[in-house]
């Protein structure tokens, strides 16, 4: 489930443009099996686990995750669901911050950094797949 | 794909190779006078042939499973009658089918289906297919694997395993399916007669867990019956009396449950519950009329 934004920092959607890519050329991401690493002028932004594998493609997939941030400097710092355009979390005068919540989503979702400008500093993307792939074919299985 | 068809089913139904010719005969000829309505399917994956598409998927599972057999006297005794590794394979091609019984704990041997779709429409389906029915067994080798004496079993002759071709009619609503088989064993095995299968199904998804709840009634016509659980004239023995028994059924009651752990990787687990009818109970054969069966397992997909 998730979280709406925090009291610690009122900002509105609407003043920063989600859109907005993340600088590639410093961005460094390292999106392993188990989480997704991001980092960006000394900001490390992590999601684990990196992806959500439900049983059968199309379904909705449920899992706990772990959004990671650690700037070098103390500043004002939000979790930003980029699809939705909605904030997930926010942090004031801090340089690290932590934010577990059940995710449940049928399509990959990418979250962003966003700094004290409003501006998307790195991002991170839960991916969605699974074990075995939609058939059109109905199954009738018995156990013994 | 390197697998053979001609392995495939050698695999899939471990029977000999006149047996598997004769049934790819038959299906042909059967299927080659169907003007099949049914939908394209797709499985994983896809391996072109001779400019032919097929689709496919492979899995092995390996399971930990528990229940006894209703014979006399026959039980799981060593740590190997209780584990069990299996590969399933499905194909797909032009409404033919070999689709791989995935919760079955011995899926070499048993569950897997040869088919042909007749007719597919949104909520209900009509296929002829081929499958095993009725488990066999061999008096000698279960008194041979089992190390121990048998004395209702000693001399009996094999009761093949019951394969059978059959007409299906399935319903499908939202998640849940209900189906009547009609199966026939006359030509097919040594096993004269039919039986009349019932099944129903739901699935309940909570979260990445897959829930199917169901039961079946398979009501088995007396030559059934007779062939697995009656005892012959020329078999009667001191422990063993004369029994010729009527029409049967069997009952059960399952709960399934599947959970992803990777992406190639899930975890499953179940349960049945089975009852035998009376006609069954009082072979001399028989000692056992309420069965449980458990299993717990994981399942690669390749």
């Amino acid at each position: 489930m998730f979280v709406g934004p925090a009291s610690v920092l009122t900002v509105s959607a609407s003043t920063i443009d989600a859109k907005t890519p993340v600088d590639a050329s410093v961005n460094v991401k390292n999106n392993m099996a188990d989480h997704n690493i991001t980092t960006l002028n000394n900001v490390v932004f992590t999601s684990k686990p990196a992806m959500c594998v439900a049983l059968t493609q199309g379904r909705t997939c449920y899992a706990n995750i772990k959004i990671e941030w650690n700037a070098q400097t103390n500043s004002d710092f939000c979790i930003f669901h980029k699809a939705r355009e909605q904030y997930i979390k926010c942090w004031k005068n801090l340089s690290k911050g932590v934010h577990s919540f059940e995710f449940q989503s049928k399509e990959p979702v990418t979250y962003q950094l966003i700094n004290a400008q409003n501006k998307p500093i790195a991002e991170t993307t839960v991916d969605v797949s699974w074990v075995h792939k939609k058939s059109p074919r109905k199954r009738r299985w018995r156990l013994f | 794909m390197s697998l053979s068809i001609k392995k495939v089913f050698a695999a899939l139904f471990n029977v000999t190779h006149n047996s598997i010719a004769k049934r790819a005969l038959a299906f042909s000829l059967l299927c080659l006078s169907c003007n099949s309505s049914a939908v394209e399917s797709e499985l994983d994956k896809e391996t072109t042939v001779f400019n032919q598409t097929f689709s496919w998927q492979a899995m092995a599972q390996f399971s930990i499973h528990n229940g006894d057999s209703p014979l006399k006297d026959v039980e799981q005794e060593g740590a190997i009658d209780h584990l069990s590794l299996s590969i399933l394979i499905d194909l797909y091609y032009k409404g033919f089918f070999i689709q791989s019984n995935h919760r079955r704990s011995s899926g070499l041997k048993q569950g897997a289906e040869i088919g042909y779709q007749l007719h597919v429409d949104d909520n209900w389906e009509l296929d002829v297919l081929t499958k095993t029915y009725i488990k066999g067994y061999d008096p000698e080798l279960l008194i041979e694997n089992k190390e121990k004496d048998i004395p209702t079993l000693r001399g009996l002759s094999e009761r093949k395993i019951g394969d059978g071709i059959a007409l299906r009619y399935s319903y499908f609503n939202e998640d849940s399916v209900l189906s009547v088989d009609f199966a026939n064993f006359t030509h097919w095995t040594d096993t004269d007669g039919w039986l009349l299968d019932f099944y129903y199904n739901d699935l309940i998804i909570y979260k990445n867990w897959d829930i199917y709840v169901g039961g079946s009634i398979t009501y088995y016509s007396k030559q059934v019956t007779n062939y697995y659980y009656g005892v012959a004239e020329h078999e009667v023995t001191a422990d063993r009396s004369f029994y010729q028994p009527n029409n049967a059924f069997k009952a059960t009651a399952e709960i399934y449950a599947q959970y992803p752990l990777s992406l190639n990787w899930s975890f499953n687990v179940g349960l049945t519950q089975t009852y035998y009818s009376n006609v069954i109970g009082r072979s001399p054969l028989v000692d056992k009329q309420h069965i449980s069966q458990f299993m717990l397992g994981v399942i690669y997909v390749f």
